[in-house]
């Protein structure tokens, strides 16, 4: 069985901007996102899971995105240094929470900006991290140092898909599915070098998130809007879950940033 | 002609932000001379070199290492 920890959205909304999604004058509809967060964890919930609930707190709407409160590995939690100012609140109630339940806090040198699970994806005996955006590369390179294990860096370089959680989604058999195009020329040799079996996400569906999805064994919790990958998943003998998560794309979160594994993985080896 | 020497560490054949950064020094018009390289020994262990770029002016080279900052390049301290 495995645990995760989600927020629910009782004060999300979109109050900033620090992503090319978020449009304050667009907004998003409470009631909405609460129902559809209610769908992902009762769909989560049926799939031999534990869930934790960090309680959300006034005037940190992101707080929801609990992909990016940090990398939970074995019973060690390294939280995030946001980069932007708007979510930097968050850590602390992150860690609060995270220390109570029996994790021990590394903080990594607060000058280097690493967002999390968000970021940091293991795929195979690989951590797969993403920079430019949100996390910096030499972030990846203390959590090497801390971890003791392979961190493969991968530049990210379209702003709409600002964490790897939003377009590479490793799969437990080695495989994976991925949007190409978010991932520089050198990033794109390093995934395909280490990634068996990639699926290419085209980009009409990649924007629906499609590769921001929740992974449990067999089982795939995505965003609705992709047809195609649903597909090729189900050929390949995954069931997939669709849910409709238009109020939290509208912040440029779906169901794998509403969610963190606790832990994501038990150790690197 | 200016130069200065850089460091890389990390992952950095694995996650080929050694052959980036060099390809970068080229294609920014300066050349690089590798003046060490420790390659990790098992997979987890990381990698580190040293690399002296040359440009022809020192706007050139600064602005040069800026964008391979990005790629985790610091300024060696230890020429």
């Amino acid at each position: 069985m495995r645990e995760l920890l989600l927020c629910p959205p009782d004060h999300y909304g979109i109050e900033y901007e620090i992503n090319p999604w978020m449009s304050r004058a667009r907004g998003a509809e409470a009631g909405i996102a609460q129902q559809q967060w209610k769908n992902l964890y009762e769909t989560l919930s049926k799939l031999d899971t534990k869930i934790h609930l960090v309680p959300p707190q006034p005037k940190l709407p992101d707080m929801v995105f609990t992909a990016n409160a940090g990398l939970a590995i074995g019973k060690r939690f390294i939280p995030s240094n946001f980069r932007h100012q708007e979510r930097a609140g968050e850590a602390p109630f992150f860690v609060d929470w995270m220390e109570k339940f029996g994790y021990e806090t590394t903080w990594l040198p607060k000058n280097l900006y690493f967002e999390g699970e968000g970021d940091a994806l293991f795929a195979g005996d690989a951590l797969f991290c993403g920079y430019k955006f949100r996390s910096d590369i030499q972030s990846h390179r203390a959590v090497a140092d801390l971890l003791g294990c392979l961190v493969i860096s991968v530049e990210l370089v379209d702003p709409r898909f600002y964490h790897i959680d939003t377009c590479f989604c490793p799969l437990p058999d080695g495989s994976g599915f991925w949007f190409p195009a978010a991932f520089d020329e050198y990033g794109q040799r390093t995934i395909r070098d280490h990634v068996s079996e990639l699926i290419d996400v085209p980009e009409e569906e990649a924007i629906h998130f499609s590769c921001n999805a929740v992974v449990l064994d067999r089982q795939i919790v995505l965003p609705e809007g992709a047809p195609k990958l649903v597909a090729t998943l189900q050929e390949r003998g995954y069931q997939c879950q669709q849910l409709p998560m238009s109020e939290f794309l509208k912040a440029g979160g779906a169901c794998k940033c509403l969610t963190m594994f606790l832990p994501q993985r038990d150790g690197c080896a | 002609m200016v130069s200065e020497t850089i460091a890389l560490r990390g992952h950095i054949i694995d996650s080929l932000i050694l052959p980036k950064v060099l390809d970068q020094i080229v294609t920014g018009e300066a050349v690089f001379n590798i003046v060490e390289f420790k390659i990790g020994q098992k997979r987890v262990d990381q990698s580190s070199a040293k690399i002296e770029i040359t440009a022809q002016s020192r706007e050139q080279l600064d602005e040069l290492i800026g964008r391979l900052r990005e790629h985790g390049a610091e300024i060696s301290r230890e020429a």
